[in-house]
């Protein structure tokens, strides 16, 4: 009884066949899967959420950069102007 | 496959997805910062433009004004911010230091245009909010030291006047002479 051999079972023959490294990434895998068929929808939304944050980073940057410096240079020209008209200041 | 070759593969993915989430963070809070750029920015010139109208406006709110509108876009701002109120914060003056230097001009100035005054109290707390959104390095830690030092100045509303000198705030942002000390009367 205690010489007797143990089966090691198909899942260890499978672990051989692949290497422990398919294995891990395997499973990951397979948790990915089945992340997307549970909450594919919800994770779709995330990555469109994010895309459209990084765009709208890109745009809004350049418009509020450009909206500022106009005024601050409209604003600027007043000042000149009021100056050059005898003002105080 | 064996775990390093594995690794090879899950590693990079895993760079890739943090990155993406940093700088997902990151532009969130860039977001954030020109939104409220944006906000302060428009109100800080909405006020000023009635004054910088107004034909017997002083020379210290219209150096004032030209003082925050030269800051308002400088990387510098928050941090000349921060270093300013923070050394006015840490040296208390007493309440004899704080009297104003009456300012005749300036006076005559309130008495002659009570409707400015508000103008003129959203010109500086507007223009010092929209400088401090303008580099999203040390806006955190200037809107700190504002909220401290307009409480402050909120304490004192009816015992005294307040004096703020812009001129170090836009020295240190430009590392430029040539603006006076500014009066605020509030």
């Amino acid at each position: 009884m205690a010489n007797r051999i143990v089966e090691p079972g198909p899942w260890v023959d499978a672990v051989e066949r692949i290497g422990l490294g398919g294995t891990v990434v395997l499973i990951l895998a397979l948790f990915a899967g089945t992340a997307f068929l549970l909450r594919g929808p919800a994770l779709l939304n995330s990555v469109n959420g994010i895309i459209n944050t990084i765009l709208k980073h890109r745009r809004e940057n350049k418009r509020i950069n450009e909206k500022i410096a106009s005024k601050q240079a409209n604003l600027k020209t007043a000042l000149e102007a009021r100056k050059r008209n005898g003002r105080k200041g | 496959m064996t775990i390093w070759q594995a690794l090879y593969v899950i590693v990079p993915i895993a760079m890739v997805l943090a990155v993406l989430g940093i700088y997902y963070a990151y532009c969130s809070a860039q977001l954030f910062r020109l939104r409220r750029y944006e906000y302060w920015s428009d109100k800080f010139y909405a006020a000023a433009k009635p004054i910088v109208q107004c034909a017997d406006a002083p020379k210290v709110v219209i150096h004032l004004i030209e003082s925050l509108n030269e800051i308002i876009r400088s990387r510098m701002a928050p941090t000349a911010v921060t270093e300013v109120f923070r050394s006015n914060i840490e040296s208390p003056q007493s309440d004899q230091d704080l009297q104003p230097k009456r300012d005749e001009e300036f006076v005559a100035f309130c008495e002659r245009n009570p409707e400015l005054m508000a103008n003129l109290e959203t010109v500086v707390h507007a223009g010092l909010l929209a400088a401090s959104y303008a580099s999203i390095l040390g806006g955190s830690q200037a809107r700190a030291i504002l909220a401290d030092a307009f409480s402050e100045m909120q304490t004192r509303r009816f015992k005294l006047r307040d004096v703020l000198d812009v001129q170090e705030v836009a020295e240190k942002a430009h590392r430029s002479g040539g603006l006076v000390p500014l009066i605020t009367l509030r």
